[in-house]
C-alpha cells in the first residue's frame, strides 16, 4: 500500500536533522531563523490582531502604563462595544435635539450592523452546504473515475484561486447585469427570499408552505452575493479531499461491493467515514473564506445597505469615521479566524492519528 | 458450486491480459491460478468475482450465466491482496458489514448478527480481538479477519487474490495449512491467485499455470510437476538446467547426478565433464554450481547433505555428470 498523504502533513521527527549530524554553526542558524520568524509574526499578525480588540473596546495607549486607566477604559468600552450591535431603547423625547439625533443615528447604525451579520450568516448557510455537495461530487468524480478532460476539470476547480475576487465579481456583473450577456433574463427573473418561508395553509395550493417575499433580478441582490461567494469558495472542499481520496484508492469500496453493499451504503459507511476529517477541514476553510470575502461581494452587492455583509459593513463604518464600530465588527471576524485556527489544529491532530494508523497497516 | 469460464478475453488498452481462456473448476475444489506477474491471473479472478467485465466470453456458476449479475449480487467472497479491511471499523464490525448490508427482509436480527460474527471469529481464532481496530492487528491476523468477513455472507465461492503475498515466510507457511484445513471444513469452492509455485503445489487440488493471458497447463500438482506440458511450465515450477544439444533438454537440479570418476557404460552415454565452481549450503540440501568443460555454460545440481558428504566434493574438483530425468519439448523456440 502506498504511503498516503495526510490532510496536512504535521512535522514529523523525520523532518528534523538529528542533533549529532548538525554542523556546529547550526545553532546560529536556528537562533536567526527562530527570532526572525517570531519578530515577523509579531509585527504582521499578533500586533494587528491585538489592535483590533484594543480599538473595538476603545482602550487607549495610556492604559498600557496605568492599570487604573485600563479599568476605566474597559468600563466605558464594554457597553460601547455592545452598543455597536444593539443600542438599548431609551426615551428620546426628553433628550435635547443633538443628543436625540445622535441616539437615533446610533440606533439605525446598530440595526444595519445586525442586518449585515444576518446577511453573512444567511449567505454562509446557503453557500457552505452547496459547496460541500459540489466539493464531494467533484472529488469523487476526479479520484474514483477516469474520463476525458479530467485534467482540465481539476484545473478548473483551482480557477478561483487564480482569479482576483474583484474580477470574479465583475464576471457576474458582466454576465447578469442590465447590459450583460444574460442580462435580459437575469434582470427579470424573480426568486423567493428563503427567510420568508411561512405556513400559508391549503387555500392557495396543495403545498402549505410558501414564500411571502420575492425579489426581482440577480445582480445587486443577495442572490448575486451568494453566487459570487460560491465561486470564490468552491475549491476549498474539493482541494482538501482530492489528495486524500487519490491515495486511498478504491480497494475498500470494492470490498464493500463484494460483500453485497449498494452504492449508497458503500459511500456512507465506507468512503465518508474515511474522509470526514478532510471534509471538516475543507468545510471550515470554506466557511471562513465565505464569511470574510470582500472583493467579489463588494462588486455584486451594489453598495446598498440591506445587501451589506460583515466585511462590507466594516468598510462602510470605517469610511464614516466610525472607527470603534468598524473594529467592533472586525473583532467578530477575528474571533471566527481564531476559532478556525483552533479547529484546524484539532483536526490536524485527528487526521495525523488516522495517518499513523495507515502507516502501520502499510507495513 | 462449480465455476466455469468460457473463452474469456480482456484487453486493457493495447495490452491483452486474457486471451480466450476457458476453465472449469469443480464444486468443492481448491484451485490455484499460478503465473508470473502480468500473466492475467488476477484479472481472471476479478472477472469471476464481477469486479472486472470481460470483453468476450462467459462466466457460469453451476451452469448459470452470471455475467449480468453485479458484483454485489454474485455472492462471492473476495479476499483482497492487502485485505482492504475497513480501517474505521473494529474487527467485529468488519465481519458484520456484509450481514448488515443485506436488504432488510433478508437481514438477520441484531442479536443473530452478533452471534454469527462471534462464531466466525471463533473459527478464525480471533474472538478475543473482536474490538480491536485493523491497525492494531498483525498481518496474519488481518488476513484471517478478511477471510472471516468474506465468509460471513455465506458466499457460493471464495476468491483469494495473492492471499499470502504480504506476509513473512513463517506466518505464510502456517496460514497456508490453516487455510487448507478451513477449506476442507467449510467445503466451499475456492480459487486463489499466486505467483509462488510452492504455495500452489502444496495447497491446491488442481493448478492452472498461466502465461501471457493463456492457460499453459491445468492439472493436479503432481501432474504438472511430473509431466510439464511446456518449457514455460517446467521452468516456472522450479530451477531447471538447460542442456544445449541437437534439441534443448531440461533437467531439474535434483536430477543431475555427480560422480567423481568416469562412469563406464552410462545409460545415455553422457559423461559430461565439469568443474565445481561453488558449493552452497541451503539448509537441508546442498546446491552445487558446476562449470561444463565441454560447453561454455554452467549447471546447478542439488544433493542431499548425506550424498554430499559421501562424495566429499571440493571446490575446483573435476567431476562427471549424468542425468536421471530429462524433459524435451516440441516447438520450443523461446528462451
Amino acid at each position: 500500500m502506498s504511503a498516503p498523504a495526510p490532510v496536512v502533513i504535521a512535522p514529523t521527527d523525520a523532518s528534523v536533522l538529528p542533533a549529532h549530524l548538525r554542523h556546529p554553526t547550526a545553532a546560529i542558524g536556528k537562533w536567526i531563523g527562530v527570532s526572525f520568524t517570531v519578530l515577523f509574526l509579531t509585527a504582521m499578525i499578533i500586533l494587528p490582531a491585538a489592535n483590533i480588540f484594543r480599538q473595538a473596546f476603545g482602550i487607549s495607549w495610556e492604559s498600557l502604563r496605568s492599570p487604573s486607566q485600563l479599568v476605566e477604559d474597559v468600563k466605558a468600552g464594554v457597553p460601547r462595544y455592545f452598543q455597536v450591535f444593539r443600542m438599548p431603547e431609551q426615551d428620546s423625547s426628553t433628550m435635547a435635539r443633538p443628543e436625540r439625533r445622535k441616539y437615533q443615528s446610533a440606533r439605525a447604525q446598530a440595526e444595519k450592523t445586525r442586518s449585515a451579520i444576518g446577511m453573512t450568516l444567511g449567505i454562509a448557510a446557503i453557500v457552505v452546504p452547496l459547496n460541500l455537495l459540489f466539493g464531494l461530487a467533484a472529488a469523487w468524480a476526479v479520484t474514483k473515475f477516469r474520463f476525458r478532460g479530467r485534467t482540465l476539470f481539476v484545473s478548473l476547480i483551482d480557477l478561483p484561486f487564480a482569479v482576483s475576487p474583484v474580477v470574479a465579481g465583475l464576471i457576474f456583473v458582466l454576465l447578469m447585469g442590465r447590459v450583460g450577456f444574460c442580462g435580459d433574463w437575469a434582470t427579470k427573473i424573480s426568486w423567493p427570499v428563503p427567510t420568508s418561508l411561512e405556513w400559508q395553509g391549503f387555500a392557495q395550493s396543495w403545498i402549505p408552505l410558501g414564500f411571502s417575499n420575492w425579489q426581482r433580478g440577480i445582480i445587486f441582490t443577495p442572490f448575486a452575493i451568494a453566487l459570487a461567494s460560491i465561486f470564490v469558495t468552491f475549491p476549498f472542499i474539493a482541494r482538501a479531499l482530492i489528495p486524500l481520496m487519490q491515495n486511498q484508492g478504491t480497494e475498500q469500496e470494492q470490498a464493500a461491493l463484494t460483500l453485497g453493499a449498494g452504492g449508497w451504503r458503500m459511500f456512507f459507511k465506507v468512503t465518508l467515514p474515511q474522509i470526514k476529517w478532510a471534509l471538516l477541514y475543507g468545510t471550515i476553510l470554506c466557511l471562513a473564506r465565505c464569511v470574510g470575502e470582500f472583493g467579489a461581494v463588494s462588486v455584486v452587492s451594489g453598495s446598498t445597505d440591506p445587501n451589506d455583509t460583515m466585511p462590507l459593513r466594516i468598510e462602510k463604518l470605517w469610511q464614516e469615521y466610525n472607527t470603534q464600530a468598524a473594529f467592533s465588527v472586525a473583532s467578530l471576524l477575528a474571533v471566527v479566524s481564531v476559532m478556525t485556527l483552533l479547529l484546524k489544529i484539532v483536526i490536524e491532530k485527528r487526521a495525523a492519528a488516522q495517518f499513523s494508523d495507515k502507516k502501520q497497516e502499510a507495513q | 458450486m462449480s465455476i466455469e469460464v468460457q473463452n474469456i478475453t480482456k484487453t486493457f488498452g493495447t495490452f491483452r491480459a486474457l486471451d480466450g481462456i476457458s476453465l472449469k473448476i469443480e464444486t468443492g475444489e481448491l484451485h490455484a491460478l499460478l503465473g508470473p506477474s502480468g500473466s492475467g491471473k488476477t484479472t481472471l479472478l476479478r472477472i469471476i468475482a464481477g469486479l472486472e467485465i470481460a470483453d468476450q466470453g462467459q462466466v457460469r456458476f453451476n451452469d448459470e450465466i452470471v455475467d449480468a449479475e453485479h458484483v454485489s449480487r454474485r455472492k462471492v467472497g473476495f479476499v483482497f491482496q492487502h485485505y482492504a479491511l475497513f480501517r474505521h471499523m473494529s474487527v467485529a464490525e468488519n465481519v458484520a458489514f456484509g450481514l448488515k448490508a443485506r436488504p432488510w427482509r433478508l437481514r438477520p436480527r441484531r442479536a443473530e448478527i452478533k452471534d454469527r460474527v462471534m462464531k466466525l471469529l471463533d473459527m478464525v481464532q480471533l474472538a478475543n480481538l473482536a474490538h480491536r481496530m485493523p491497525s492494531q492487528l498483525s498481518g496474519g491476523q488481518r488476513q484471517r479477519v478478511a477471510l472471516a468477513r468474506a465468509l460471513a455472507v455465506e458466499p457460493k465461492v471464495l476468491l483469494l487474490d495473492e492471499p499470502f503475498g504480504a506476509l513473512d515466510a513463517k506466518v505464510r507457511r502456517e496460514l497456508r495449512r490453516w487455510v487448507r484445513k478451513l477449506h476442507d471444513d467449510v467445503g466451499i469452492t475456492s480459487v486463489f491467485v499466486t505467483h509462488d509455485q510452492d504455495e500452489a503445489l502444496e495447497l491446491a487440488d488442481r493448478v492452472s499455470i498461466m502465461n501471457k493471458g493463456k492457460i499453459e497447463q491445468l492439472g493436479t500438482p503432481e501432474e504438472v510437476y511430473e509431466n510439464p506440458a511446456s518449457a514455460f511450465v517446467l521452468r516456472f515450477l522450479g530451477n531447471v538446467n538447460l542442456f544445449h544439444g541437437r534439441e534443448k533438454t531440461y533437467v531439474r537440479p535434483q536430477d543431475v547426478l555427480i560422480s567423481a570418476n568416469l562412469v563406464e557404460g552410462d545409460v545415455d552415454g553422457e559423461n559430461v565433464p565439469a568443474e565445481i565452481e561453488h558449493i552452497g549450503f541451503g539448509g537441508s540440501v546442498v546446491n552445487i554450481l558446476l562449470k561444463r568443460l565441454d560447453h561454455p555454460s554452467t549447471l546447478e545440481a542439488t544433493l542431499s547433505r548425506e550424498q554430499h558428504k559421501e562424495l566429499g566434493l571440493q571446490r575446483g574438483q573435476r567431476v562427471y555428470l549424468s542425468v536421471r530425468d530429462q524433459h524435451v519439448f516440441e516447438n520450443d523456440y523461446d528462451i
